[in-house]
């Protein structure tokens, strides 16, 4: 099968300043130079490739690098050093509620955040049916979005993801809040993407939807990958892992 | 939704759907959200209108009140736009930081609503350029590329201040907004450009927003066809700004995001 994504040796730092963001310390800065800015790494040396219609899992510690790692594959952020090649369309849906207003209605929700997921007005309302019947928000299309749970959030933009089209597909604890009709209904949608060929990159502390949905997984550790492989094992490396550090 | 082709179909859908949600969200798209538009500049020229009319009013032998509006408005424009685009890529940090999409939309959209601001503005103008007897002639065609220049100008601006606070000066909104207040007295609004001492008229006119007020009061107060070097100045000062301004944006967009 084809490589629809490759990662070759994918390193990030960040330069961190310590001061204030202010005038003074610019004029500071520019007199005297950033002398005291520190360098963070936040991934080192990673390498994996994502075969069509596959899925990988990213899991690891609070810190460990797998919101930077999709940032970058995604194209937010761009990478210190390595390549990132991707063959296909994609879409990232990182954090509920970004890309949404609490004060506009749902409804508005719905065609905005459509927009960011690439689809416009006329390709929703064909679809918003749908969009209404996953997210079971029929009757509140004309309520602010600030009335809403965060669950209710997290079901609209999944109901909006699931319309848009690409060819890889990268979600960022997106099951998180979600109670567990929702989570059926991801990973009914997953299977879908799994038969249409799509792929899907998901970096999660929810390890039952890794082994459920992925077929290999990707372990971060401060940043340095500890291992790649069939995701049941990599899961259970990991919580070996954790166990033996909470003893 | 990774999109690197600025004008593509997708990004164009993208800004229009910023731009409403950010329209809806002001209020605008309310009666009273319309009023709003008129009352700022509409105030602050009743203000200098009767606090000048006698010092400076009376040396004009032309009307004013419109003299003060039409540059009180085009100012207004300026100042609103740039002083909330300082904060747009801060405000919508989460989005920035999450979403992959040309983060000039951004500003594009903030510029777009400020523009149906400036538009609704415009309209104030030419109601009293109507009910005052100035009435209303042809030379209004040359507003169109002289809005468009303003335009470009805000829009440096704003690539350039937003960047800035973002990456390096959170308090940078503050100075702004004194500055702005300090510059008001250096833009022909209230005054005409003979009572600027000679030393410091270079100063005055080096300005864009001075070329700005000065072009369209000519088209709009005097019914004057401007001179094509006095556009070719405008147009080449507000490209100018708009080219630095954005080129400052794109290569600092990566450390932006980043940072935001």
């Amino acid at each position: 099968m084809e490589h629809v994504l490759e990662v070759h040796n994918l390193s990030k730092f960040f330069l961190v300043q310590p001061q204030k963001r202010t005038l003074f310390n610019l004029f500071k800065r520019v007199v005297a130079g950033p002398k005291t800015d520190k360098k963070v790494w936040a991934l080192q040396d990673i390498n994996f490739a994502l075969k069509q219609g596959e899925n990988i899992g990213i899991v690891g510690h609070n810190g460990a690098g797998k919101t930077t790692l999709l940032r970058i594959l995604a194209g937010i952020y761009r990478q210190t050093a390595g390549t990132v090649e991707v063959n296909g369309s994609i879409i990232g849906y990182f954090q509920s509620e970004v890309g949404m207003d609490r004060e506009l209605i749902v409804l508005d929700n719905i065609y905005l955040f459509g927009a960011i997921m690439g689809l416009n007005r006329k390709e929703i309302n064909k679809r918003l049916e749908d969009i209404l019947d996953f997210s079971e928000l029929k009757d509140f299309i004309c309520f602010p979005l600030r009335d809403l749970s965060t669950g209710s959030i997290l079901r609209l933009a999944m109901a909006i993801v699931k319309e848009s089209a690409a060819d890889i597909f990268f979600f960022d604890e997106m099951l998180s809040g979600g109670d567990l009709g929702f989570q059926e209904k991801c990973f009914n949608v997953f299977s879908q993407y799994r038969k249409m060929g799509k792929s899907i990159i998901t970096a999660s502390h929810h390890l039952e939807l890794i082994e459920r949905v992925c077929d290999k997984a990707l372990l971060l550790d401060h940043g340095k990958q500890v291992d790649f492989g069939p995701a049941k094992e990599i899961v259970a490396s990991y919580r070996k892992h954790w166990a033996h550090l909470s003893v | 939704m990774k999109n690197s082709n600025l004008f593509s179909k997708k990004n164009f859908n993208l800004l229009k759907e910023f731009t409403i949600a950010k329209f809806k969200r002001k209020d605008q798209a309310t009666f009273f959200g319309f009023l709003w538009s008129f009352f700022s500049p509409l105030i602050m020229t009743n203000i200098l209108f009767f606090l000048f009319k006698n010092q400076i009013g009376q040396a004009f032998n032309i009307n004013f009140f419109l003299y003060i509006l039409i540059g009180a408005v085009n100012w207004n424009f300026f100042v609103v736009a740039t002083g909330f685009g300082i904060t747009a890529i801060f405000s919508n940090g989460m989005m920035v930081k999450n979403v992959a999409f040309p983060k000039e939309l951004v500003i594009f959209s903030d510029l777009l609503v400020y523009t149906i601001e400036y538009f609704l503005e415009l309209a104030l103008i030419f109601l009293f350029m109507f009910f005052t007897g100035n009435g209303i002639s042809w030379h209004v065609i040359f507003l169109l590329p002289l809005i468009f220049m303003e335009i470009l100008l805000i829009a440096g601006a704003m690539f350039f201040l937003s960047c800035i606070y973002v990456i390096y000066a959170r308090d940078l909104n503050h100075v702004w907004n004194m500055a702005t207040r300090m510059l008001f007295f250096l833009v022909p609004v209230f005054y005409p450009l003979s009572m600027v001492p000679p030393n410091m008229k270079w100063f005055v006119l080096a300005n864009p927003m001075t070329q700005i007020i000065i072009f369209s009061r000519d088209v709009l107060l005097y019914h004057r066809v401007p001179t094509l070097s006095h556009f070719m100045i405008i147009f080449c000062l507000c490209a100018v700004f708009f080219m630095m301004g954005y080129s400052f944006f794109k290569r600092h967009e990566f450390k932006m995001v980043e940072t935001v």
